[in-house]
Order: C-alpha cells, then sequence, then structure tokens
C-alpha cells in the first residue's frame, strides 16, 4: 500500500512546492496572480507647497525646519520622507501620516540646522505607502 | 494494489488537483499597497550671493484650478535695502528635468523683510500632476 501512497505523496508535495515557488516569482507582478484581479491603485503624490524656517535674517543663516503641504490622489497611510539640501549638506526627516487628496500640513525641524547657502536649498517629499 | 484501491486514490488525486488548479486561478489578493506614479516632487528654492541681491526665497505655494496649476505664491526676504525691482520666476519641471511651464511676475519692492511675489499664471497649462520639480528664482532687475 506504502509503495503507492509514497509516489502520490511525493508528487503532491512537489506539485505544491512547484506552485508555491510560481506564486513568488509572480509576486511582483500583481496581474499574474491567476484570474482572480484586485485592483491596483495608482497614486500621484502633490506637494501644493514648501515653505522653510530659519534662524536668522543674517546673510549666514541656517534652515531649522519648514513645513510642506501634501496630498495624494490614493487615500491611505504613508511613509513621508523630507529631505533638505543645500551645497553645504543634506539632512531628512521622516515621518507616517494619513494623506489623502485633500492637502495636509507637514511640520518638521532639521537637527542639526542646515546651512541655507547659495545658490539655494532643495526640498524633496517623498510617499510611500506605510 | 487491486484496481478498486487504485482507481479511489487516482480518483482523490485528481480532486486534489482539480481543487488546487482551481484556486491557483481563482486566487485573489484581498489588499495591495497602491503603485507609485509619482512618488514625490521637489521644490528647489532659490538663494541669491550677488553683493547688490541677496535676497533668498523662503516658501512657494502652489495654486490649483482642479489639477492645473493655475498660480503661485511666492515669499522671499528682501536683504538687500533700497528700492528696486524683482522678478520672480516659477519654474515647473517634468521627470527628465525640463522646464514644461513658466510663471513670472516682476514688481518694486521697497526696504528690507519678508516680500510676496503673485503669479497669477502659466504657460502653458499643465498639470500638478505631470510636475516633478518646482524651482523658484528671484532676480533683481533694473526695471519691469
Amino acid at each position: 500500500m506504502m509503495r503507492y501512497l509514497l509516489p502520490l505523496l511525493l508528487a503532491l508535495l512537489a506539485a505544491s512546492a512547484a506552485y508555491a515557488a510560481a506564486l513568488g516569482l509572480t509576486s511582483g507582478v500583481i496581474d499574474q496572480l491567476g484570474r482572480g484581479e484586485a485592483p491596483v491603485s495608482r497614486y500621484h503624490v502633490r506637494v501644493l507647497s514648501a515653505s522653510i524656517t530659519v534662524n536668522n535674517n543674517a546673510f549666514n543663516n541656517q534652515i531649522t525646519g519648514g513645513s510642506v503641504t501634501v496630498a495624494s490622489t490614493v487615500p491611505g497611510t504613508y511613509a513621508v520622507t523630507i529631505t533638505v539640501s543645500t551645497s553645504s549638506g543634506t539632512r531628512t526627516y521622516t515621518t507616517t501620516v494619513g494623506l489623502s487628496p485633500t492637502p495636509t500640513t507637514i511640520t518638521f525641524t532639521l537637527s542639526p540646522a542646515l546651512p541655507y547657502t547659495a545658490p539655494g536649498a532643495t526640498v524633496s517629499v517623498r510617499a510611500e505607502p506605510a | 494494489m487491486r484496481g478498486g484501491m487504485r482507481r479511489a486514490l487516482l480518483t482523490i488525486f485528481s480532486v486534489m488537483l482539480a481543487s488546487l488548479t482551481a484556486y491557483s486561478v481563482g486566487i485573489t489578493i484581498a489588499t495591495v499597497d497602491p503603485v507609485a506614479v509619482k512618488p514625490g516632487m521637489s521644490y528647489v528654492l532659490g538663494k541669491n550671493a550677488l553683493p547688490s541681491d541677496r535676497n533668498e526665497v523662503r516658501s512657494v505655494s502652489l495654486t490649483l484650478s482642479g489639477t492645473t496649476v493655475s498660480g503661485a505664491t511666492v515669499v522671499f526676504y528682501k536683504r538687500t535695502p533700497g528700492t528696486y525691482s524683482v522678478r520672480t520666476t516659477v519654474s515647473l519641471l517634468d521627470a527628465g528635468g525640463s522646464t514644461i511651464s513658466l510663471g513670472t511676475v516682476c514688481g518694486g519692492y521697497v526696504g528690507t523683510g519678508l516680500r510676496t511675489a503673485t503669479i497669477t499664471g502659466f504657460s502653458p497649462p499643465v498639470s500638478v500632476d505631470e510636475v516633478y520639480t518646482v524651482r523658484v528664482s528671484i532676480a533683481r532687475v533694473a526695471s519691469c
């Protein structure tokens, strides 16, 4: 009896392993996961404003923080990374917030402060699903 | 193994195989993270270092009409004293760094302190979803 059952069980095991491997390979492409289709939302991040705060009004001042107004076309919780860079260096601030098509203001602080040097500062905002 | 037993095992195996196949084609992922088309934007705020122009941008805010960028408000710190004209330019750049739209305004400003420049139109009109970088520059000019 076992002589016949064992090959069947092994065949079943091999089929399951192959199926699991196929799922793993195709998991990056959701559409290939069988015929059942789940809607995949595609989002745009909209940064509607950027503002910096400085420690004083002298020419050699420093950026201590700021705020950005951010929206996403797909509501959800996002990990937001704000990067501020000048010719003197780069600072990064991360937070997790709920975004929606209605803009949300995120206030951030930089530690240590970043010299605000010519020709200027770049404030980059990136949001990814948390 | 007798024929009856073999048929029974084959039937069980076939049913299991059919179930697996049905499951594999019917599987649906219930929750999928959204996929980024445009995951972020950058703002470039200008600061001038000329002896006659040491002004700097502090903030910029875009105005939308629907999804079209229709205006911008720029706040800059006028550090270099005196009364003179300042041209404020907001460039909207695509993913490749090319300028796809431009808005500008020129005005006379007095003294020192925070000053506001309001841009009321961009040409050509573009959707905010096409904009990857907003570049703001201010420049002292002889006249508007």
